[in-house]
C-alpha cells in the first residue's frame, strides 16, 4: 500500500442522494447526502487491532442504516457537498501499560514508542464545525489519581511499550507517540503505567501515509522524586518531514502539567 | 362621622407629610428592583464561575442584604433606628419562644451549608428518599426523586439524620453477589468474571476489579464481583454488566443454581419409597389418595 492509498482524511466531495464509506480499522463510516441533509451511518467492529482500510468509496444511494449500526442526521440550509474528515486524538489523557514493566536504568535516556486509538471527526457546512467526533476504538475508562477521591478520568490501553519503531505495527486508525524518558535519579525508574496527556497532542502524517502524535519528553529528577514533562511541537525525527494533519483538542496549561503530569509515570 | 375622618385625613396630608412617605415608598421600589437586578447578575456571572450552590448563596445575600438596607433607609425618617434594634432584641426573643421549629431550622440550615455534605446539584439519599437537591433554603432541603416528585426535607431533620451523597466522588463501585453450582471450577469461574470486568469498556482499569469468594452457600458457591466506573455511568454499568455475567456463564456452561432442598424420609439409611404409576392403574392410584385419611385430614 503506497502513501496515497493510506491516507484517509482530506476534504471530500460527497454526491448528491449518495454518499461515501469508509473503513479505518475497526471503525466503518458512511457519509451520505439528501436535500438539506447529511446521514452519517457508523458501526465499531469486534477487532480493535484490524488494519482495513479503505478510503471514500462511492455509494449511488443512500442506504437504511444497519441494525447493528448508528445513525445520526444533521440538517443544513443549503447542504454544500463538501465535507472534511480528519483524525484527532482521544479527548481525555491516555493510560498506556506496558505488558510488562519497563525499568529505566539511572542515567539512562530512552525513545518509546507507544500506539493510541484516534477519534474521527467530520466537518460540515459553511461554519465548518465538526458535526461527528467519534472514536474509532471504543476504549476502556479508567482512573488516575492517588485515591479514589482526587485524580482523572482517563482511557487505557494496554501498550508493547517498545523500544525500536520497526516492532510497531502501524494501523490506520491509531498514532504512534515518541516518548522519551530521560532518568536523572540515581535508583532504577519503573515505568508501570504512561499518562500521556493525548488532547494537548496534535497529529502528523509522515511521508510514507503513517500518523504521529507530537512527542513527548519525560525527565525523572532526583531531588523532588518527580517528573517535569515537555510537550514537543513535531513527532521526532523518526517521522522525517511531517506535516501538521490537525491541532490539538486543548493547549496544555501550566498548571496542567504540574499537576497531571508532574505524575505522568505510575 | 365619615367626613370627620376624611376631613382629618386631608388635613395630615400635606406635603410635609405626603413627600417623605413618597421617598419611603420610593427608596423600596427601588431596593427591590436592585436587588433584583443583582441577583440576576450574579446569576448570570456565576454560572461559569461558581457552583450552582455558592450561586444561590451569593444571590440571596446580596439580595437580602440590599433590601435591607433600602427598608432601613426609607423608616429612618419616620423610626429612629436605635429604638428599632432594640425593639428588634426583645422581638427575636419573643419570636424565638414561639417559633422553636423554624428557628431550629434556620439554625440546622445555616450548619448545612457550612459543612459542605452536599450541595445544590448531588445525587444524596436522606430519610429514605433519593433524590436530586434542587436548593438548599432556610427551612428546607428540596430534593427532586427520580420519579420527578418535589420533596421538603426539614434541615433539623436532616442535620441529625443519615445522609449518603452518592455524586460526590467522580468515580463509585458496584458489588454484585454471584452465586454458581458446587460442581463448577473455581478457576474459570474466576477467569469468566474477569473477562466481562476486562470487556467491558464502562468499567474501570483502574482501581482493578476484584472478584472475591464469599463463601459456601446453602445452594451455590458465592462470589462478589465489584468493579469501578465513573460515578454518571453507574445504573448503565450495573445493568450491562449483570446481564454480560449471565451471557457469559451460559456460553461457558456455567451453572447459576436455584436454591435446592434435600428431602429425607426419616432414617438416614433407607432409600425413599417410591411408587411408579402407569397406565390404567393411575385412576385407581387417585381414587386411593382421596379417600386415604391424610387427604381428609
Amino acid at each position: 500500500m503506497d502513501a496515497k492509498e493510506r491516507i484517509w482524511w482530506g476534504r471530500f466531495s460527497v454526491p448528491l442522494h449518495g454518499g461515501l464509506g469508509w473503513r479505518i480499522g475497526p471503525f466503518e463510516l458512511g457519509v451520505f447526502r439528501e436535500d438539506r441533509e447529511y446521514r452519517i451511518h457508523h458501526f465499531r467492529g469486534e477487532d480493535p487491532l484490524s488494519d482495513v482500510l479503505s478510503a471514500a468509496e462511492p455509494r449511488e444511494d443512500v442506504p437504511e442504516c444497519p441494525e447493528e449500526w448508528s445513525a445520526l442526521r444533521f440538517a443544513l440550509g443549503e447542504a454544500g457537498g463538501t465535507v472534511l474528515l480528519e483524525p484527532a486524538g482521544p479527548d481525555r489523557t491516555v493510560v498506556s501499560r506496558p505488558e510488562t514493566p519497563l525499568g529505566v536504568l539511572p542515567g539512562e535516556r530512552v525513545d518509546l514508542y507507544v500506539s493510541t486509538p484516534l477519534w474521527v471527526r467530520v466537518y460540515a457546512g459553511e461554519a465548518a464545525l465538526p458535526i461527528v467526533d467519534l472514536p474509532s476504538v471504543r476504549i476502556s475508562d479508567t482512573w488516575f489519581g492517588r485515591d479514589t477521591r482526587e485524580g482523572m478520568l482517563c482511557y487505557a490501553t494496554r501498550t508493547a511499550a517498545r523500544l525500536h519503531l520497526d516492532n510497531l505495527p502501524l494501523r490506520p486508525h491509531r498514532a504512534v507517540t515518541k516518548v522519551t524518558v530521560e532518568n536523572r535519579a540515581s535508583a532504577i525508574l519503573q515505568i508501570e503505567r504512561l499518562n500521556l496527556p493525548m488532547p494537548s497532542l496534535g497529529l502528523f502524517s509522515d511521508a510514507a501515509g503513517h500518523l504521529w502524535t507530537a512527542s513527548v519528553t519525560i525527565r525523572h529528577e532526583e531531588r523532588s522524586g518527580e517528573s517535569a514533562v515537555s510537550l514537543g511541537t513535531t513527532p521526532g525525527r523518526e517521522a522525517g518531514e511531517a506535516n501538521p494533519i490537525s491541532e490539538p483538542r486543548e493547549s496544555p496549561h501550566k498548571g496542567l502539567l504540574q499537576k497531571g503530569l508532574g505524575a505522568l509515570l505510575g | 362621622m365619615v367626613s370627620d375622618w376624611m376631613e382629618s385625613a386631608r388635613a395630615w396630608a400635606t406635603a410635609e407629610h405626603i413627600l417623605p412617605l413618597a421617598q419611603a415608598a420610593g427608596l423600596v421600589l427601588i431596593g427591590i428592583l436592585l436587588a433584583r437586578t443583582v441577583g440576576r447578575l450574579v446569576e448570570r456571572i456565576g454560572r461559569n464561575r461558581f457552583s450552582a450552590q455558592q450561586t444561590m448563596i451569593l444571590r440571596r445575600i446580596l439580595f437580602y442584604g440590599i433590601l435591607c438596607l433600602f427598608l432601613l433607609s426609607a423608616l429612618h425618617p419616620f423610626v429612629d433606628l436605635r429604638v428599632l434594634l432594640g425593639a428588634a432584641g426583645i422581638l427575636t426573643v419573643a419570636l424565638g419562644f414561639a417559633a422553636q421549629t423554624s428557628v431550629s431550622n434556620v439554625i440546622s440550615g445555616l450548619f448545612l451549608l457550612g459543612e459542605r455534605s452536599f450541595v445544590v446539584g448531588d445525587l444524596i439519599r436522606a430519610e429514605g428518599t433519593l433524590g436530586f437537591v434542587e436548593s438548599i433554603d432556610l427551612l428546607s432541603v428540596k430534593l427532586r426523586t427520580f420519579d420527578n416528585l418535589y420533596v421538603r426535607l426539614p434541615n433539623e431533620n436532616l442535620l441529625k439524620a443519615k445522609i449518603e451523597n452518592l455524586t460526590r466522588f467522580p468515580i463509585r463501585r458496584i458489588d454484585l453477589q454471584v452465586g454458581v453450582a458446587y460442581k463448577e471450577e473455581t478457576g474459570h469461574v474466576r477467569e469468566v468474571l474477569s473477562r466481562v470486568a476486562d470487556r467491558n469498556p464502562l468499567c474501570l482499569d483502574e482501581p482493578p476489579p476484584l472478584i472475591l469468594f464469599r463463601g459456601f452457600g446453602d445452594s451455590s458457591l458465592d462470589y462478589q464481583v465489584s468493579v469501578w466506573c465513573k460515578t454518571e455511568n453507574w445504573l448503565q454499568l450495573k445493568t450491562a454488566i449483570q446481564e454480560e455475567i449471565k451471557e457469559a456463564f451460559d456460553a461457558e456452561g456455567i451453572e447459576i443454581p436455584f436454591p435446592h432442598r434435600t428431602l429425607y424420609t426419616g432414617a438416614v439409611t433407607d432409600p425413599m419409597p417410591v411408587r411408579i404409576v402407569s397406565g390404567s392403574d393411575e385412576e385407581q392410584f387417585a381414587a386411593e389418595t382421596e379417600s386415604s385419611p391424610l387427604q381428609e385430614e
